[in-house]
């Protein structure tokens, strides 16, 4: 019995001890890791709406999250468009990409914030080909229409071009993307 | 034993991947790249360190019957760091190992190591020998990670290596190509060993 | 909720996103364990009851225990422990309450506290917002799927060692070059939209 507390007391202090040390590292790194977070959200939301300098949360009661995009630092006068996140079920993982509109409701641009998908295939929606800016794939949102956001397999101005070996993929970001561009419509139309 | 020895022992002779055929999840899994293969080689090398550092210190506190969960809690405590550190400092890296980061924790070198190694051993020699197994870990995952990256994708260190009209052999860097060709690898090990020995 | 959700999870979980062949968790007993088909199974059915387990413990202790008090990055920690303790408190009942069982499945009890596919279910329940019940699917389809990538390695290890391999393969390494051929076997699978 005596042995049993000795070998407690000393498995808690170890324990006590491990824990005291990482709580010290969380509090060192917290707000580091709160702004990497951070910073990759908003690097997303410029790159899907370039004309903007500053976002406005927006919460709706349904738990929806719209970001109002301003040209002024400030955030006044009128949106000069708006971002949201449009959440894909992949082939590994949950896609997440932010799509950019502007008040003519017209796609700016979409970037994926995060995804994990089979290295080589699914990674090929973030890929840049040469000597490109941007991955090709996530470029070809930018002017579609609604009805265009469908998933081909060949070249095609008026759809989505399909990355090789990589439909799940694919899709997945598109019919996201889909989703989220009617949902923000509906939503301006109500307010 | 001499402190080189017990160093380049985990290089060579005892190279964990390759010889002891331990910590198999990280090292097929992660190897699609050979940054991807250098991060996690490193990662584990830190916790390595940091473990035997401190199983080596305690050692003559630790009862013997509660050694097993006291080392877990210091190996845990690591990797949590660890953890923390590479999200803050190294963003992009830390989300292309995802899962495979808490998981260092149950890699059995570190475990293997501490119970091995470290919990009978000198502070020095012990710390010695987390460096020497841990790069010998990182070592395998580069070697890994390059074939996989030259002939999966064309690349190493993302630098494109081949002409547009190389077409990769993608199977490699897809999950099948990780068991195909560390088996190889393996074999090509035990070719050279054998060899040494006729 | 509905029982879609949970047949896409145990489906994918098995077949597409297989532990063992696409996601690379569970190796060190894949290796080795397959030597015999007997053990595989004895192995297989011991994660099977441990990973359902462990699901069952570590969901509601992160979302009760660390959410709550905002300490979540103790989770690798923490998990960890349940487990081990888990493994152990498995051990123990078996030992008392079903000898038969625990003589079946006993040896193979120790080897699962390191095996990182139990660790695996328990963070990916997390890391990809699975409701309780989905947790549950997902631990118990998981241990399923190593079982039967077990199970069907150890029937083809049985066959290799009857055939003759090059020195330099033989053991382990022919077994990881078909272990990639089932693996391609399965990406057969990936077509699958459900």
């Amino acid at each position: 019995m005596r042995e049993l507390i000795k070998l407690s007391g000393i498995l808690m202090l170890i324990t006590l001890t491990a824990a005291t040390a990482l709580s010290n590292v969380y509090l060192l790194t917290r707000d580091r890791i709160a702004a990497v977070e951070l910073a990759r959200e908003e690097n997303a939301r410029r790159a899907a709406l370039p004309a903007a300098v500053y976002f406005e949360a927006d919460t709706l009661q349904d738990g929806f999250v719209l970001y109002r995009g301003y040209d002024n630092p400030q955030g006044s006068g009128t949106p000069v468009g708006y971002t949201v996140l449009a959440l894909g079920k992949g082939y590994s993982s949950t896609i997440r990409t932010v799509v950019g509109m502007d008040a003519g409701m017209n796609i700016t641009g979409i970037k994926v914030a995060f995804q994990q998908e089979t290295p080589g295939l699914g990674t090929k929606v973030e890929e840049i080909k040469g000597q490109d800016k941007e991955p090709w794939f996530q470029k070809q949102f930018r002017g579609k229409r609604e009805d265009q956001l469908v998933v081909v397999r060949t070249k095609n101005p008026e759809a989505v071009e399909a990355i090789t070996g990589a439909t799940i993929s694919s899709t997945a970001v598109t019919r996201s993307v889909r989703e989220a561009v009617r949902k923000l419509k509906e939503v301006l139309k109500e307010s | 034993m001499s402190a080189w020895k017990v160093f380049i022992r985990g290089l060579w002779e005892e190279v964990p991947v390759f010889r002891l055929l331990l910590g198999l999840c990280p090292t097929l899994a992660v190897t699609t790249s050979l940054e991807n293969g250098l991060g996690m080689g490193l990662a584990t090398t830190c916790v390595l360190l940091g473990s035997n550092l401190v199983v080596s210190l305690l050692r003559k506190m630790i009862p013997n019957k509660i050694r097993i969960p006291s080392f877990i809690v210091v190996i845990a405590s690591f990797v949590t760091i660890v953890d923390l550190v590479m999200h803050g400092y190294t963003p992009e890296l830390h989300k292309a190992l995802g899962i495979f980061i808490p998981l260092i924790v149950v890699n059995c070198i570190i475990l293997g190591r501490a119970e091995a190694f470290a919990s009978k051993n000198r502070l020095w020699h012990s710390l010695l020998d987390g460096l020497g197994m841990g790069l010998g870990f990182t070592l395998a995952l580069c070697v890994l990670g390059s074939v996989r990256e030259v002939l999966g994708e064309g690349s190493l260190a993302g630098i494109v290596l081949f002409p547009e009209s190389f077409r990769p052999v993608l199977i490699l860097i897809l999950p099948p190509g990780g068991f195909i060709a560390y088996g190889l690898l393996l074999g090509g090990f035990n070719l050279i060993e054998n060899n040494k020995k006729g | 909720m509905n029982l879609d959700t949970l047949l896409v999870i145990a489906v994918s979980t098995i077949f597409i996103n297989n532990y063992v062949l696409s996601r690379f968790l569970g190796l060190c007993p894949f290796l080795g364990v397959s030597r015999s088909r007997s053990s595989a199974y004895g192995m297989g059915m011991a994660v099977i009851f441990v990973m359902t387990m462990a699901s069952l413990a570590t969901h509601p202790i992160y979302h009760l225990i660390l959410v709550r008090f905002g300490i979540t990055f103790l989770r690798t920690i923490v998990f960890i422990l349940v487990i081990a303790t888990l493994v152990q408190l498995v051990e123990m009942v078996m030992n008392k309450a079903a000898p038969a069982l625990y003589q079946a499945l006993g040896i193979f009890l120790p080897l699962i506290t390191t095996n990182c596919a139990i660790l695996g279910v328990a963070v990916l329940n997390i890391d990809e917002n699975r409701t309780f019940i989905e947790a549950l699917v997902q631990g118990f389809t998981a241990g399923l799927g190593f079982t039967m990538a077990l199970v069907l390695m150890a029937g083809i290890r049985e066959r290799l060692d009857l055939a003759d391999i090059p020195p330099a393969l033989k053991g382990v390494p022919i077994a990881l070059v078909c272990a990639g051929l089932m693996a391609i076997a399965f990406l057969g699978f990936a077509g699958f939209s459900i």
